[in-house]
């Protein structure tokens, strides 16, 4: 099983939308996957036309008053599975910070869904905190979407720091995750977009495929359904297939 | 839609006997899927698009490979039934538009059925709709698909092709007690056969091998209870027919050692084993026919013919002893052959001493099994557990040693092309690995055999 999490300190970068049509994208291979959304805000629940509502919320789960496999609900697309939203989540660092080994909670909770899925997507909230460190230590990739402007650019470059100096309590991350980012966003038609990929495509952790700024993919919210699902020739389309590719490749 | 579903599972029903159903899907126009289904609930586990009929749970994709994999190999999977279905497929939604049960309606040339499929995590709104379903339809509780198919097929799910349980009386005559197991051993190979023929499984070679041997050996031991005319008329075919079935076998053997042990070899030498495999494979595709031909042949049927004949003449001529003193005549005459055999053994005796040796405890431990049931099984039991763990060494050392000759062959076979380098190294890689095993096994066989020596 490989643990993927899409994360930027940025919101409005692109994170759900990536982690909804990776996730489909893997499930429609054939390889059995889960998307978990792990942002209060719950748009990926919303797209997969799920009630973000888990039982007891956050603290049951953290706790381990329910197991996570209970709250899983199966999507409208074969071998996609979804661990919904729920507000509770705003205090799930709360519930982490009481545990022993807060930072180790997310991938002790992953560990016996193991045999059931190849992939595992964590939709996170856009900040750096507890639970950030916690899907630090159980992602095996952080896939990180970047709108190629000079301020996005300075927030990976925050991120790398972070990564490097463990995290907010100062503690070496045990496990750190591989970082892969991909421009999102991006609209060549604009000279910065194109100079800032240029100067950022250099870099071994830049994956080539990019998700351009696209109609479609504002569109996700009217069908609420993945991409490939209501426009599966269209440009947004043919770019998350690639960074599929790309990400499926870099993970092997 | 119309589709054909074909299900697969292994000669030994694996998947059935887990409660799954692996069913391949194949609409008449559209992608092909391979669909793991739980048969309980019909909750489906995976639905993973096919691009060929795999054949081995290694052709499986990815994700059924990981997940089935392990519990298939070394078994082929097999058509053990399909069907041509009309399906109206049918969703229950929610206030959103999620689909919370997928209702099939299907057609099938024996049926109409109504499945039901709950989604994960909203099994509650399944049983509101089975609820429904009743109060309103006049629908009957209808069986397992899977099991219709394939009893509609002519077989029964999960029933192995095997003979009746073979059960001696200590009182019956010797002649008619060897009738009963010559019969049995013959049943056996029949039940088999097919399967053989069809290149099934390379298990039902092994079976029917096995069951040719334990006659071999029984008509061997027992041969001064036999009519001298049964021995001079049927031997020397027995003998053509295990040396038919032989090659054949230690073929799957090999391939089976390079599928399952490629790992063993070094991941660098896999072109190198991806080669030898082909060479394998061509060698067992020349043999599987002529073993084709054998089986379909005059002198087989002849063979088949004459002996069952013999067999019967043997249950209407008592000889005057009871199958009580024969098994006991023949397990001792057996026990004398493997000790003299066993006491020839030491750690540098030549692998034909101790090849003769695994053929004597083979004899023993059939004679053991198969006449041994006229006797209490205390009398027996000691001596058929001693004899497995002794042939499991045994049988260590000797297949290393055919496997071998059969690499050594195989890359000199010039009727296969010129080796390529990968696969002289695989080739030398493997024959390394299989002396170092070799010799392991002497060790453990030589102390094994001392140790019957003794007792």
């Amino acid at each position: 099983m490989k643990v993927i999490a899409t994360y930027s300190i940025k919101g409005g970068v692109g994170k759900t939308a990536a982690a909804v049509n990776l996730a489909y994208l893997a499930a429609r291979e054939g390889e059995p996957s889960l998307l978990w959304d792990l942002d209060p805000q719950g748009a990926a629940t919303y797209l997969l036309r799920v009630r973000p509502k888990v039982k007891g919320g956050a603290r049951a789960i953290v706790r381990r008053r329910r197991s996570l496999d209970s709250s899983i609900k199966a999507t409208d697309f074969p071998n996609f599975d979804l661990v919904p939203a729920d507000l509770s989540y705003r205090h799930i660092d709360l519930a982490l910070d009481r545990t022993k080994k807060p930072t180790e909670q997310l991938a002790d909770l992953l560990s016996p869904l193991a045999d059931e899925y190849s992939y595992v997507f964590l939709d996170c909230a856009p900040s750096m905190s507890l639970v950030s460190e916690s899907i630090f230590g159980a992602a095996d990739v952080l896939l990180v979407p970047t709108i190629p402007t000079t301020l996005s650019v300075r927030t990976l470059e925050q991120l790398g720091d972070f990564l490097g100096n463990g995290g907010s309590r100062g503690k070496k991350v045990k496990r750190a995750p591989r970082v892969l980012t991909f421009f999102s966003l991006a609209d060549r038609r604009k000279r910065l977009h194109r100079d800032v990929m240029a100067t950022l495509s250099a870099r071994p952790d830049v994956l080539e495929a990019a998700v351009p700024s696209a109609t479609e993919v504002e569109q996700m919210g009217k069908h609420r359904a993945p991409v490939a699902e209501f426009a599966p020739s269209s440009r947004a389309a043919r770019s998350y297939a690639d960074l599929w590719c790309a990400i499926r490749k870099a993970t092997e | 839609m119309t589709l054909d579903r074909i299900y697969l599972d292994t000669f030994d029903w694996r998947l059935f006997r887990r409660g799954d159903a692996l069913v391949e899907e194949h609409p008449l126009s559209g992608q092909r899927v391979l669909v793991l289904s739980n048969r309980d609930g019909r909750h489906t586990e995976l639905r993973v698009p096919s691009t060929g009929r795999p054949r081995q749970p290694t052709e499986l994709p990815a994700a059924l490979q990981r997940r089935l994999g392990p519990k298939l190999a070394p078994r082929n999977l097999l058509d053990v039934g399909r069907e041509r279905v009309e399906v109206w497929p049918l969703r229950m939604l929610d206030e959103d538009d999620k689909t919370v049960a997928f209702i099939d309606v299907e057609r099938s040339p024996s049926a109409v059925r109504v499945a039901l499929r709950p989604v994960r995590g909203y099994e509650k709104a399944a049983d509101r709709l089975v609820a429904l379903l009743d109060s309103q339809a006049d629908l009957s509780g209808g069986s397992d698909p899977m099991v219709e198919v394939i009893r509609a097929g002519g077989r029964e799910p999960g029933e192995l092709l095997e003979p009746p349980e073979l059960r001696l009386n200590p009182d019956d005559d010797g002649h008619v007690a060897l009738s009963k197991v010559f019969e049995h051993l013959l049943v056996t190979m029949e039940l088999q056969e097919e399967g053989v023929r069809q290149q099934l499984d390379p298990e039902l070679l092994h079976d029917y091998r096995v069951a040719v041997r334990r006659t071999r050996s029984i008509e061997g031991l027992a041969r001064r209870y036999l009519p001298e005319e049964m021995r001079r008329l049927w031997e020397q075919d027995w003998k053509w027919l295990a040396g038919v079935t032989g090659l054949p076998r230690d073929l799957d053997v090999l391939l089976l050692e390079l599928q399952l042990e490629q790992p063993t070899i070094t991941a660098a030498a896999d072109v190198g084993v991806h080669e030898l495999a082909a060479r394998v494979s061509a060698r067992r595709s020349l043999e599987q026919a002529k073993l084709r031909d054998a089986l379909t042949g005059e002198r087989y049927s002849t063979l088949k013919r004459g002996w069952r004949a013999g067999i019967a003449d043997l249950a209407s001529s008592p000889n005057g002893i009871t199958a009580g003193r024969l098994a006991r005549d023949t397990i001792g005459t057996a026990s004398k052959h493997l000790l003299k055999a066993a006491k020839k053994i030491d750690d540098s005796s030549p692998a034909e001493d101790i090849h003769t040796a695994r053929k004597r405890a083979k004899r023993l431990r059939y004679a053991a099994e198969m006449l041994g049931t006229a006797l209490p099984s205390k009398d027996v039991k000691s001596v058929i557990t001693h004899m497995k763990r002794l042939q499991d060494d045994l049988g260590q050392f000797q297949d290393a040693e055919v496997q071998l000759h059969l690499v050594r062959d195989l890359l000199d076979d010039a009727s296969l092309g010129e080796p390529s380098s990968h696969a002289l190294i695989t080739g030398d890689l493997m024959m390394e690995n299989l002396h170092a095993r070799q010799q392991e096994a002497r060790g453990d066989l030589v102390k094994a055999l001392r140790e019957f020596a003794r007792s």
